[in-house]
């Protein structure tokens, strides 16, 4: 059924799988919530423990959404994914980072001999709930106030410069957290998730 | 605002790929082999109810995890890599090449994810009969997850399954079929599948060696390696039977690879293979110099391998340059051949292609009909050619032959050797005299680091062989990045240098140390 549908009519259905996972991602950031509360709630290493050995068994559900999001984003609607990832760079580039020393830090925390400590990994899980929270907030956001950039497709016939879409933005991204409008709604996500995570 | 490309832009984007890809490389594979062979030895546990498998397949187990956690974290900035430093790529390709990642998400992630959490968590919560279908399943999901990115690589180094529309300028998926079953990506699937599987199982064997070695767990260690060496032994025999698979679709599809990778620069017909050689560093495409110090060749084995006809005609780096040979193709008859172009008529053919899709856009805008049709037949007939437009000299086609050549051969080397590894130790396990060969021991566990060598010199010969194309003939590296200047790459490649290698230690470091607590009956976890 799905051969004979035109780009337009695919990118509907698409769009529906990617709400759906928008929202699941909403839900399930209450992993990301309940990391920023770590020392709040944890006074004690055992206590700090039991947070994370409850948030251990969920983590990679966030995780695989956020990927699969991220995929269905390229497959779907690639001049996005083309002209936000290469053009907001730096913005997703933090939020990676967010997310990569996250993956590790669950499995390595506990470990005998974990090289940088239990106190760094407990760092990184905080800054994953802080700083991923707020920044997928606020570059969803900009989705609604707009950025500047560019897309020309003809560039693409250019030999010596054949990039279609550029940023026009010299910051690469970090500009959008200027606006207020978009740290509100990174806000917004962040206390959402302490919220579920509680 | 920089509107040339930024050349080291190239450089820094393709460095900070290679960098994650290799660190991403050195934790999947083990994954990919390790969830089978614990599959198959909960499976005996199952089977048998004898706990000391129990015990053994809990200690892979908590090896795997580790190994696991870091395969996922460079994975990401992998696939989000695609859109920050290569985003004319993503839009040029993002309805093929995002599909197969969409796919790898949506199903085989996420069967991984679900099942993984019942293998780790879930021994005294579920039957015993539904734990070991997880760990099936997470096996299966890891080698899934393999499939779709395969397929999408296999796609780029020979594309396939689609055409290409100048309205919106992008290339559109017409057969999904012909992308997944492309001769192309079937041997690239099995081949890196199987090369995991034999990554795993010099991985047990080795550390089960280093237990024999100091007299502990001594019955846990020979079973775990007679697991590991039938599994591996089956695994490394099917490798070099793909090997020769991929040898074959690499020799037609792309030339310039397979002469890089014999350091092939004038064609013969009945040509030799290099079993071991030299290559002359001040060799250059077009000059006069030998480009061997010294080789010792295996006569016509190279054009059996790649054409199955020992006397058929193999390209040289030369020929491929100045074209005008018939090239060898399965199932066509040697008379309806066509010669081939010169790269330097490609590029002509490329600035063609690229002139007539502006024409094409410029007479579409003007509501010019009758331009607009013939530049879109002109785009049309030249399409094949594309990418070479972008090229400006006709050497840029020759990638790192050095580089590819050493490669190679250190690979296939080493993939022999593997097999004879795996025979010797099965010999001396049949005998039950393994613990008394202390040297075969300490070979077993200095190989770990040189089959996790050979694995990354097969994807150095496998993307370093097919440079400047990002997707082969269509789109150079050039053409594909993002515009961002060098600075902003140049800085994320060493932050995620620093990261992952902070991340390697860690891992390496917690690894040693429960190898040294060894199989316990709780496990540690």
């Amino acid at each position: 059924m799905f051969e004979t549908m035109s780009l337009l009519a695919l990118q509907h259905y698409w769009w529906i799988i990617i709400s759906m996972l928008a929202s699941f991602l909403v839900f399930l950031m209450f992993v990301q919530g309940g990391q920023t509360l770590i020392y709040t709630l944890g006074k004690t290493k055992a206590e700090r423990t039991i947070i994370v050995n409850t948030l251990g068994r969920k983590w990679e559900f966030t995780f695989t959404t956020l990927v699969t999001f991220g995929g269905a984003f390229f497959a779907s609607f690639p001049l996005f994914y083309a002209t936000s990832f290469g053009g907001a760079y730096w913005m997703w580039m933090v939020i990676l980072f967010a997310f990569v020393i996250q993956a590790v830090s669950y499995e390595f925390r506990t470990k005998p001999n974990n090289f940088l400590g239990q106190r760094t990994f407990e760092i990184f899980l905080f800054i994953n709930g802080a700083l991923g929270t707020i920044l997928i907030g606020v570059a969803v956001s900009t989705f609604f106030t707009g950025s500047e950039f560019s897309v020309n497709k003809l560039n693409l016939t250019n030999i010596t410069s054949p990039v279609i879409s550029r940023w026009e933005g010299p910051a690469h991204g970090l500009e959008a957290v200027l606006n207020w409008r978009n740290v509100d709604l990174g806000l917004a996500i962040f206390f959402l998730t302490r919220v579920l995570g509680i | 605002m920089i509107d040339q490309i930024d050349l080291s832009m190239v450089d820094w984007a393709r460095a900070q790929f290679a960098l994650t890809a290799i660190y991403h490389w050195l934790f999947v594979p083990l994954t990919l082999g390790l969830s089978f062979i614990v599959a198959i030895m909960e499976t005996i546990y199952v089977r048998t109810g004898n706990p000391e498998w129990k015990k053994i397949t809990k200690f892979w187990m908590i090896l795997f995890g580790i190994n696991f956690a870091i395969g996922i974290a460079t994975g990401i900035i992998l696939e989000f890599q695609f859109g920050t430093n290569w985003s004319n790529y993503s839009w040029f390709v993002g309805d093929i090449f995002g599909a197969p990642l969409a796919i790898e998400g949506i199903m085989a992630f996420f069967l991984e994810s679900t099942f993984i959490a019942i293998m780790f968590f879930g021994w005294n919560k579920v039957s015993k009969g539904f734990h070991l279908t997880a760990s099936w399943l997470t096996a299966i999901g890891a080698n899934l997850s393999a499939l779709w990115i395969l397929v999408a690589n296999a796609w780029m180094q020979h594309p396939v399954g689609m055409e290409f529309n100048p309205d919106t300028a992008r290339n559109e998926m017409v057969n999904f079929w012909e992308i997944l079953f492309s001769p192309m990506a079937v041997t690239k699937f099995l081949h890196t599948i199987s090369s995991g599987y034999v990554i795993a199982s010099i991985f047990v064997i080795g550390i089960s060696a280093w237990f024999l070695l100091h007299q502990r767990h001594v019955l846990t260690a020979k079973r775990s390696i007679l697991v590991a060496a039938i599994f591996g032994i089956i695994s490394s025999l099917f490798l070099a039977f793909t090997g020769d698979g991929s040898a074959f679709t690499i020799a037609q599809k792309q030339p310039m690879k397979l002469a890089a990778m014999e350091g092939l620069y004038e064609g013969e017909s009945g040509a030799g293979l290099v079993a071991f050689g030299i290559l002359n560093p001040s060799k250059k495409p077009g000059n006069n110099e030998d480009p061997f110090l010294t080789k010792i060749e295996v006569p016509q084995l190279l054009s059996i391998l790649g054409y199955r006809d020992a006397n058929a005609f193999v390209p040289g780096v030369n020929d491929i340059i100045n074209g005008g040979y018939k090239p060898w193709f399965e199932n066509i008859p040697e008379e309806e051949r066509e010669m081939t172009y010169s790269v330097a008529q490609k590029i002509e053919k490329g600035k063609l292609a690229i002139a007539a899709l502006r024409d094409y856009k410029t007479a579409s805008k003007a509501g010019d009909t009758i331009m607009a049709k013939i530049s879109r037949n002109q785009l049309k007939e030249n399409f094949a050619y594309f990418g070479y437009g972008y090229l400006n000299k006709p050497e840029s086609v020759v990638p790192n032959i050095q580089l590819t050549f050493y490669s190679f051969h250190l690979m296939v080397i080493l993939g022999f050797y593997f097999i004879l590894l795996f025979i010797v130790v099965l010999y001396f396990l049949n005998r039950g005299t393994l613990e008394k060969q202390r040297w075969l021991l300490w070979l077993s566990l200095w190989t770990i680091p040189l089959v996790y060598l050979a694995s990354q010199a097969g994807w150095v010969v496998a993307e370093v062989g097919r440079q400047p194309w990002v997707i082969q003939d269509l789109l150079p590296t050039v053409a594909a990045i993002s515009m961002i200047d060098s600075s902003s790459v140049k800085i994320t490649f060493w932050i995620f240098a620093g990261l992952f290698t902070a991340l390697l230690i860690a891992e390496v470091m917690i690894m040693v140390r429960q190898i040294k607590i060894g199989p316990r009956d709780g496990g540690q976890k």
